[in-house]
């Protein structure tokens, strides 16, 4: 959490209605204020000692209530309520405690579903999305995507993590970011009225659906054969990579040589499990990456090195790469060089 | 994650059918195009074919669907052009010039199932259809059809025809003269309108309108074609026969029904009928909406 705690709010951009955005000062005051919407039972800063500041916006539609938060450091306890919940941070870390286990979502690596249980939380800096949804409407929704509206959909009633380096989620909340990133020329188009238009409420539910239930996205024709012993490599190779993505020597061979698969049947068990092929998985894992590192504090010019270390051949491709998964340009989360800066 | 031109690729190449063309839209050469659009259909995992001269996708489609619905937001949010395919019939008339925003397609589809799926899928925002016979409303819940104009469907042949400049003739008369015959399945209700009335005898291989190989079939000076009142004055070879209407059709914009409150939409919509009322006096027998 260090990593985020240093952020000034005021530099964190809402993710939509960031010239109307409420203003708060007071924890306290903010508490009274969210328990009109949220499930709120206290909220307080985490470090008195410091200013405090929230700025925050909602938007609702019938089923679904998207708030958008940029706020200092803050400790939160959610009581049960119908909705769940699910959270992505765009600048960050949340760490949820459910049910006796600890939760943690940053930003660029992972968001979360909670199906409705009361929760604490405690933030860094950060900003970030809040969707509300009941998960029966998220089960009707998955539902219908399938093709069966009629058909009976467990709503999904435990936490669930999702995450960026995952081809598959990883893909989706990507296409999330986007659609809440149309938030407000939407409802701009529909005369600044508070709510979604354009079928963008929908959209967001749908791809939530997807979210929670893979299942939607597999292949009728699914790869045919692969060995059990295969996935067991694979996920050996998997932590192997996970655990230092931006070594060099990972590439198509050496993830051969490490897993002992021969190239068809790593093609095969990546599919399998990642619905991705290897090396596009590495480039994913790469980004993601790159993106912790940018958060941590990376001068500039030493972003073009960072795209080397990610498997890019230059700073314009993996600023377009950069762009297209998380929205955000690079060159404005790295840190200005210091011959950039005012002079004195 | 594909990129939006990688997207773009991949639609425009469904829609315009080729690379160059794809390629002149998007103003990169042709291999950026191929490269784009091998991207694109790795991270779907789909793979094309060409069916009928036009480009199919296999594989699963729902994540494509999400991205292309997004995409669409993001036109009609003013961050693209939007996309707009037309009949040959009417689009020298209603979108010459291009309506503000919106870019053409290939202007050429003959038939309703191509336009209809490119609709359907949204790599295109609206339609054109100029044969409103051929759609059927409770069969397309997920579109919204704009009525334009209504008009009749007339038995047509060059001026040299042996009956084209008499009148009071009944249909049957006809019946004798070779007539084009639709493409199969193009525009099914029509089909079966001419092949009831005995129409229909003269197979034309015909993929996209191409007014040398339909209406130019009738230079012989005894084949019969069909005309419509646009029809009429983009063909003034082409003279309507003097008896009753075959059928009744007309025209209409049809887009998805979850965008068609769109400002966009309904600006279309006002500019293709003010431009109709101004060439409507010049159009025998059309009434527009």
């Amino acid at each position: 959490m260090a990593a985020h705690a240093s952020l000034p709010v005021q530099r964190l951009p809402l993710p939509f209605q960031r010239g109307v955005g409420a203003i708060d000062r007071d924890p306290d005051r903010l508490t009274m204020r969210l328990r009109r919407s949220l499930p709120v039972l206290e909220l307080d800063a985490a470090d008195a000692s410091l200013p405090f500041l929230h700025r925050s916006a909602s938007l609702g539609t019938g089923s679904l209530v998207v708030h958008a938060a940029a706020h200092s450091a803050l400790h939160a306890v959610n009581r049960p309520q119908d909705a769940a919940v699910f959270t992505m941070p765009l600048a960050g870390e949340k760490r949820f405690l459910l049910g006796g286990r600890t939760w943690v979502c940053r930003a660029g690596e992972s968001s979360l579903y909670l199906p409705g249980d009361g929760y604490s939380v405690d933030t860094s800096v950060a900003s970030g999305v809040i969707l509300s949804v009941p998960p029966g409407r998220l089960a009707a929704t998955a539902a219908a995507l399938a093709g069966r509206p009629e058909a009976a959909v467990a709503p999904v009633e435990r936490p669930v993590l999702l995450r960026e380096d995952d081809p598959r989620q990883g893909h989706l909340l990507a296409l999330l970011r986007r659609a809440l990133g149309l938030i407000d020329h939407a409802t701009l188009e529909a005369g600044a009225r508070l709510h979604l238009s354009l079928g963008l409420d929908d959209f967001i539910e749908r791809l939530l659906a997807l979210l929670l239930y893979p299942a939607l996205l597999e292949s009728p024709a699914p790869a045919a054969g692969v060995d059990p012993a295969d996935r067991q490599a694979f996920a050996r190779l998997q932590e192997a990579i996970r655990a230092d993505p931006m070594d060099p020597t990972w590439n198509l061979s050496a993830m051969e040589r490490f897993s002992g698969l021969s190239p068809q049947r790593l093609q095969a068990v990546c599919q399998e499990q990642l619905g991705s092929d290897p090396l596009r998985w590495l480039r994913l894992l790469r980004l993601c990456q790159a993106r912790r590192v940018l958060a941590q504090g990376l001068p500039a010019h030493e972003l073009l090195p960072l795209a080397l270390r990610s498997g890019f051949t230059g700073l314009a491709a993996f600023s377009s790469a950069f762009r297209a998964r998380f929205q955000l340009d690079p060159m404005l989360l790295a840190l200005p060089d210091p011959a950039d800066g005012p002079s004195a | 994650m594909v990129t939006l031109e990688e997207l773009s690729a991949l639609d425009l190449l469904v829609w315009h059918r080729n690379g160059k063309s794809a390629a002149g839209i998007s103003g990169c050469n042709q291999s950026t195009i191929s490269r784009r659009l091998s991207r694109a259909l790795e991270a779907f995992q789909l793979t094309m074919r060409r069916c009928g001269g036009e480009w199919e996708l296999e594989g699963p489609t729902l994540l494509l669907q999400m991205e292309r619905q997004l995409h669409q937001l993001g036109r009609l949010l003013g961050q693209e052009p939007l996309r707009l395919e037309i009949s040959p019939y009417v689009a020298p008339f209603l979108v010459r010039p291009a309506p503000p925003g919106w870019a053409l397609g290939t202007l050429d589809h003959f038939g309703v199932a191509q336009p209809l799926r490119l609709l359907h899928d949204r790599v295109i925002d609206a339609w054109v259809c100029d044969m409103a016979l051929e759609l059927d409303s409770e069969e397309l819940p997920e579109l919204r059809v704009l009525p334009l104009y209504r008009q009749p469907v007339l038995l047509a042949a060059d001026r040299e025809h042996p009956l084209a400049r008499i009148d009071g003739l009944t249909l049957a008369e006809f019946a004798r003269f070779p007539s084009l015959r639709l493409p199969e399945g193009a525009l099914p209700r029509m089909e079966a309108r001419l092949a009831s009335l005995g129409f229909g005898d003269v197979p034309v291989q015909l993929r996209r309108y191409d007014p040398a190989d339909w209406e130019g079939r009738t230079a012989d000076g005894v084949t019969l074609a069909y005309t419509t009142p646009f029809n009429r004055l983009l063909q003034p070879g082409l003279v309507p026969m003097r008896a009753a209407p075959l059928l009744q059709s007309g025209g209409c914009l049809l887009c998805r029904r979850d965008v068609a409150d769109h400002g966009a939409i309904e600006q279309l919509h006002g500019l293709l009928c003010s431009r109709l009322h101004h060439w409507s006096p010049r159009l025998e027998q059309l009434e527009p909406v």
